[in-house]
């Protein structure tokens, strides 16, 4: 990797799990260049060193309350040059769902391991989204796993390619080995992922409302 | 044996006086009873004698919360609450009816049998008073333990009390004074009484307001106190084999990892959501099966089936994540329900085996996954290489089924 390590702020309200995670980057390719403990000291924070990904964490302190996503929608001015991964121990549907719909690139949990993490921070620093099994999971759930051919808004609709990237990474597959399963690059697995991203965000379809209104969302 | 007097908030008919007497006496209910029935025939004592109790005998629940330790009494008054709603309104009612049934038919048998003369006109006022009075003094209980439910019917029949309490004591004065004077002592009270409200007003409204108070910071006492008994009952103990563990980091990691599932589950589990789907019967096992092995199992569902005919597919699950855990370490499962079929994909990273070199008499893969997947009408395929192993299986749902996945799935 000749390339500039990618500038990195994490923001977590837990001391020891930051420094965790800062031992754990891969110091070649990533550079910690500031961390946070709360919204507020996280929004200043990333408004001053303009980092190339945020590691954030999902619940925190500060601010209205709104925890991580609170933080992204107070950010929105500087994407797309700072992107944000959203990394936390939490696999409820609603606390995943809000900070991607608030602007994060991808969902990690605490347990993952500092290569994965590493990578994930790479990824998201080259534009791409970073899904878990379990977000995929909550994408299928959400916009419904059944291929309807015609749909009046392209929002409302995974293609049958997207659903089956989604499946292929709920299955735990890998980008490259989704790729080799379906035939094509792992350039197109990216762009497809990145497309359900957008959807995810962008989509007001009622089913996701429903969905998500079901689990207490919104 | 009770220490303290106490109203019981069961076993009461009226008030729950003569269940607490009982209780702290030690006496059989009945005889406490028929004591107070007694002393109420013979001269009327024991009608003054419960109400007395009535008034400074408190409440179960109010003793509780005064008591010592005050989270477990908030956890045990969330507990009890529910318990004797029915048998205040329904009980007490009738009880009241009967006595003041039993007290007519004193006074007509007294009237006739013994040819005494009754002063109606002082009988019925009183009587209809004390009736007012029983029933105020019922709804104050019963508002006292219920809070906002029901609360218009209880006002409703408090303000019924007061005015049959207002409407004897008027009735009694009629009697003594004349009605011009009747008039004027009305409007004269009813002055005496603005001036009383215009000074209690708000101390009462600062007495509601602490009161509220309470009660919502014994809702979070009590909501800390179910978290606490949590934490203690899982999580500390878990730390404990934690640190008595730390020598074998497999224990250590399979404690850990055990308490989070249980955590989580208790963070985010929704408790309205139906028991029994593919989720839950398919995290049930991977939890099992994380435990004896200590290797992570990751299940992600999408999509809702119940019913016996995921039997076989769960079985089949079960042996492929197994299969993961012995031979290749941390599994990751993935699950779809559609209304026409179940599928179930068990996916590992291990270095991959060679089937065809699998001895025909190990029965783990061929019989337990692909042979009970076929005998149940479904599939399962076996798809192994460098990159780990993926056990695919597909389960067709049953046809008169179609539907009711349908409206699973919605559910």
């Amino acid at each position: 990797m000749n390339r500039a390590p990618v500038r990195v702020v994490i923001v977590d309200d837990h001391a020891i799990f930051r420094t965790g995670l800062r031992a754990d980057l891969d110091p070649s390719a990533i550079q910690v260049v500031g961390e946070a403990g709360d919204v507020d000291a996280a929004v200043r924070t990333i408004h001053e060193v303009r980092p190339d990904v945020v590691l954030l964490d999902v619940h925190l302190p500060g601010g209205r309350g709104g925890g991580g996503a609170e933080v992204a929608a107070a950010c929105q001015e500087l994407a797309p040059r700072v992107r944000f991964l959203a990394i936390s121990v939490s696999d409820a549907a609603e606390d995943v769902v809000a900070v991607i719909r608030a602007g994060a690139r991808g969902y990690v949990t605490k347990t993952i391991s500092g290569a994965d993490v590493s990578d994930a921070v790479q990824r998201v620093a080259g534009g791409d989204a970073v899904f878990s099994p379990r977000l995929a999971g909550f994408v299928l759930d959400a916009f419904g796993t059944a291929d309807v051919a015609v749909r009046d808004e392209e929002l409302d609709l995974l293609s049958a390619r997207e659903l089956e990237v989604m499946r292929l990474i709920a299955r735990g597959y890998t980008y490259k080995e989704a790729a080799r399963e379906l035939f094509i690059s792992v350039r197109t697995v990216e762009t497809h992922v990145s497309n359900v991203l957008r959807k995810l965000q962008l989509s007001n379809r009622h089913e996701l409302t429903r969905w998500a209104g079901e689990r207490g969302l919104l | 044996m009770h220490s303290v007097l106490t109203r019981p908030a069961e076993g009461r008919v009226v008030a729950g006086v003569c269940a607490g007497l009982a209780r702290y006496l030690g006496l059989p209910i009945g005889w406490v009873r028929a004591g107070v029935v007694a002393l109420t025939l013979l001269s009327g004592v024991g009608v003054v004698f419960y109400a007395w109790l009535w008034i400074f005998v408190p409440d179960e629940h109010e003793a509780v919360l005064t008591a010592g330790d005050p989270v477990r009494g908030a956890a045990e008054q969330v507990r009890e609450t529910p318990v004797r709603l029915g048998s205040v309104l329904g009980q007490g009612w009738q009880v009241i009816f009967g006595v003041v049934l039993l007290g007519v038919a004193a006074v007509l048998a007294l009237q006739l049998g013994a040819g005494i003369r009754m002063n109606w006109g002082l009988i019925g006022p009183v009587a209809v008073v004390l009736l007012g009075i029983a029933l105020a003094w019922l709804q104050l209980d019963t508002l006292r333990e219920a809070g906002r439910a029901g609360r218009t019917g209880r006002i409703s029949s408090l303000a019924l009390g007061l005015l049959l309490v207002m409407a004897g004591v008027l009735a009694l004065a009629a009697g003594f004074v004349g009605t011009d004077e009747l008039w004027l002592g009305l409007l004269v009270a009813g002055v005496i009484v603005a001036g009383v409200v215009l000074v209690a007003a708000p101390w009462v409204l600062k007495a509601w307001r602490d009161a509220t108070a309470k009660t919502s910071a014994l809702a979070v006492q009590t909501e800390r106190a179910e978290i606490a008994a949590h934490l203690h009952d899982s999580v500390l103990q878990t730390l404990a084999l934690i640190q008595k563990n730390a020598d074998t980091p497999s224990t250590v990691v399979r404690l850990a990892r055990a308490q989070e599932r249980d955590l989580r589950q208790y963070l985010y589990q929704d408790p309205s959501r139906p028991t029994g789907t593919l989720t839950d019967r398919l995290g049930d096992l991977a939890a099992a099966i994380e435990d004896d092995h200590g290797q992570p199992i990751e299940v992600v569902t999408v999509g809702s089936a119940t019913g016996p005919w995921l039997d076989p597919v769960l079985q089949a699950s079960r042996e492929a994540m197994l299969n993961g855990v012995r031979h290749a370490g941390p599994v990751q499962v993935y699950a779809e329900a559609r209304p026409e079929a179940v599928e179930v994909f068990v996916k590992d990273r291990g270095p991959g085996f060679d089937l065809s070199a699998i001895p025909a008499d190990r029965l783990g893969i061929r019989e337990s996954v692909v042979g009970r997947m076929e005998r149940a009408g479904g599939t399962a395929r076996i798809i192994t290489g460098d990159g780990g192993t993926e056990v695919r299986l597909h389960l067709p749902a049953p046809a008169e089924n179609g539907k009711n996945g349908e409206e699973g799935r919605q559910g």
